[in-house]
């Protein structure tokens, strides 16, 4: 599972999808957090005692996406931009789950908790136009909304 | 000592209702909500709180249940933050508020008292907690009550 969230990994990730999922991998790919001690610090605070946690850059994780997991695993992003860096890095990519991306000036709502800028919209609209099927939904307990009817 | 609760929805100031109804009208602890902030305005106002004194209350920043919303210090007494879980939205901003906080110490060459007034944030708040920060924080020295406060909210946790 590929998750976009500005916030990255935070309370819904780590209770509300993987502990409700029995997710035990979570793939933190960020150039700023990979980059940073206190970043990394604060992240490696935030999962379960049996979760693990890794951090990688995206050009890393670009060829291992293709990869089957051993664990199930969420892939946390912090942009549509990152995911489409991914794909030019040659990660196929089915779909993804929009989990938040909150209001910023010059951003549009869209939903409660999915407001989006113009760079957004447009890199999301290209994952569109390339075949990802990209959902809404803040939790599994949530329902899911398909982005492609709300940029209509 | 002030102090700032920061939470997930109406917990925080729920915390203070429910301590003031136990000890009376209390000051210098307020709460702050993440709901419909991003975690840069979030940020934002934690620092103003941390900066302001407790100002930010009146522009909807901090929510004091008591009834004027001032806190008892100004910027430069020492803040006790607390937030609801550890690894959730609200315990990620209050550390990067920290950070910032730090680094503006360090830019600005301050020591001694000056840089013991660096904030210091603790999770898992309860109610415990929170009547131990009220009930203890005068005459006790800031790491001191630290240590009381996680003390206590452990121990206030029974079976």
């Amino acid at each position: 599972m590929l998750r976009i969230d500005d916030r990255l990994i935070h309370g819904q990730v780590c209770v509300g999808w993987c502990l409700t999922l029995g997710i035990r991998r979570i793939v933190l790919c960020d150039d700023d957090v990979a980059g940073s001690d206190f970043e990394r610090g604060l992240y490696e605070c935030c999962p379960a005692p049996d979760q693990v946690l890794e951090f990688v850059r995206i050009a890393e994780l670009a060829p291992r996406l293709n990869e089957a997991p051993e664990l199930l695993t969420m892939v946390v992003l912090a942009s549509p931009a990152g995911a489409l860096d991914l794909t030019h890095a040659g990660a196929r990519i089915e779909e993804i789950v929009l989990g938040g991306l909150h209001d910023r000036p010059g951003a549009r709502r869209y939903l409660d908790y999915v407001y989006l800028t113009a760079d957004q919209e447009r890199d999301l609209r290209t994952l569109l136009d390339r075949g990802v099927k990209v959902i809404c939904r803040a939790l599994p307990s949530t329902c899911a909304v398909n982005l492609k009817k709300l940029l209509k | 000592m002030r102090g700032l609760i920061v939470t997930h929805g109406k917990l925080g100031r729920a915390l203070i209702h429910s301590a003031e109804l136990i000890l009376g009208p209390q000051s210098g602890l307020d709460a702050l909500s993440n709901e419909n902030l991003n975690p840069d305005e979030l940020r934002g106002r934690i620092l103003d709180w941390l900066c302001g004194a407790g100002k930010g209350a009146a522009a909807g920043a901090a929510e004091s249940a008591a009834a004027n919303g001032t806190t008892g210090a100004g910027a430069g007494c020492p803040a006790l933050l607390f937030a609801d879980f550890t690894g959730g939205s609200c315990y990620a901003v209050c550390r990067r508020a920290i950070e910032t906080c730090r680094e503006r110490t360090a830019s600005s060459g301050e020591v001694g008292e000056a840089s013991a007034t660096v904030p210091v944030v603790l999770t898992g708040v309860n109610l415990p907690m929170i009547l131990t920060f009220l009930t203890c924080r005068q005459g006790t020295k800031p790491e001191e009550l630290v240590e009381l406060v996680k003390d206590r909210g452990r121990k206030g946790i029974r079976c």
